[in-house]
């Protein structure tokens, strides 16, 4: 008796809505189809935001130095805009950030516990696995060691 | 915050609830807020405490900018799962929202949070029969949903779909107070 009066009620309310049932959907099978480039986008966004906060920074301020719409510069900031390459170097020149770097054939990026990454030819690896430096922690160890071999 | 209109997303099965201050049901707001980077960082940032609390506790760090790639990895899976199925897990997706209760029953609470694990995200919903009634969703990174405001929310507004649903009065009892 109960769930023939909630299904009343849900018919009730169904009877209230207007417009479309599914954009959800529509964005998760978008987001499926186009998965690589958003997660970059969504990389982008995330540091621009962070600078943005750092620097105390508005959505207006941003997009009144890249002189472009505050609607732009949200889509932008939510992380699903394909970004030009024009784009980004002008945002990286603005907030003065990198967004994105192309690796040297003889350049690695290693991880750095609490420190994000950083970006080493194999001599400084080298230089710094021999050195004992104690900015490495074990795990850099092992990654440094296969480094090495990698470039023996 | 009164209920506007329910969508019938999946006929019988999944339905999405509409409230009258927004302008789309639930399940459209969700995958806005958790694929949307700047609702994601101003969440993390008010949140700081319990994000780090909840790092402290995986023995992991977690950073604002760890946590926001997280959550659209953690909605990417959750979603496809809703999505590709076409409600025919819905039953492996949704839960009990209390993890003690082991029996399903009509009216129930229940919750979806994906296969991971550890994941954060929760959708909420009323099941009854063989349909969930999607209530809402958050982002929760604390034990109790009592013990903050966006999750107590999520508690009221299970509570007043359950009684509406049980009550079959449409136009005056389905309000909580936000």
């Amino acid at each position: 008796m109960a769930k023939e009066e909630a299904k009343k009620v849900l018919k009730e309310y169904i009877s209230k809505a207007e417009g479309s049932a599914s954009e959800w959907k529509k964005t998760v099978a978008f987001r499926q189809e186009n998965k690589s480039w958003l997660k970059k986008s969504a990389k982008i966004a995330i540091k621009i935001n962070r600078s943005l906060r750092a620097q105390k920074m508005t959505q207006k301020d941003l997009a009144d130095l890249l002189k472009v719409s505050p609607q732009m510069v949200n889509k932008i900031l939510k992380g699903s805009e394909n970004l030009t390459l024009e784009t980004i170097v002008k945002i990286e020149d603005k907030l003065n950030i990198e967004l994105i770097s192309i690796l040297k054939s003889n350049e690695v990026i290693v991880a750095m516990p609490s420190k994000g990454f950083v970006m080493a030819t194999s001599n400084t690896i080298s230089k710094i696995y021999s050195s004992g430096s104690e900015i490495l922690y074990k795990e850099d160890v092992y990654l440094v060691t296969e480094l090495e071999e990698f470039y023996a | 915050m009164r209920i506007r209109a329910i969508f019938e997303i999946l006929k019988d099965r999944l339905f999405s609830t509409q409230y009258e201050s927004e302008k789309s049901h639930v399940l459209d707001i969700l995958v806005d807020n958790w694929f949307n980077v700047q609702y994601l960082e101003a969440f993390f940032e008010q949140n700081k405490a319990d994000l780090d609390s909840l790092a402290k506790l995986y023995n992991e760090e977690i950073t604002v900018e760890d946590a926001i790639e997280l959550t659209i990895d953690l909605a990417d899976e959750l979603f496809q799962e809703l999505y590709e199925e076409d409600g025919n897990n819905l039953k492996e997706l949704f839960h009990a929202l209390d993890d003690n209760e082991q029996r399903i029953y009509d009216f129930q609470k229940a919750k979806a949070k994906g296969s991971y694990k550890k994941s954060w995200l929760r959708i909420y919903a009323v099941h009854f029969d063989d349909a969930y009634v999607v209530t809402g969703g958050t982002i929760k990174l604390h034990f109790k949903m009592q013990d903050r405001i966006h999750t107590n929310e999520e508690l009221k507004k299970l509570t007043s779909m359950k009684d509406a649903l049980k009550l079959n009065e449409v136009d005056e009892l389905f309000v909580y107070k936000s």
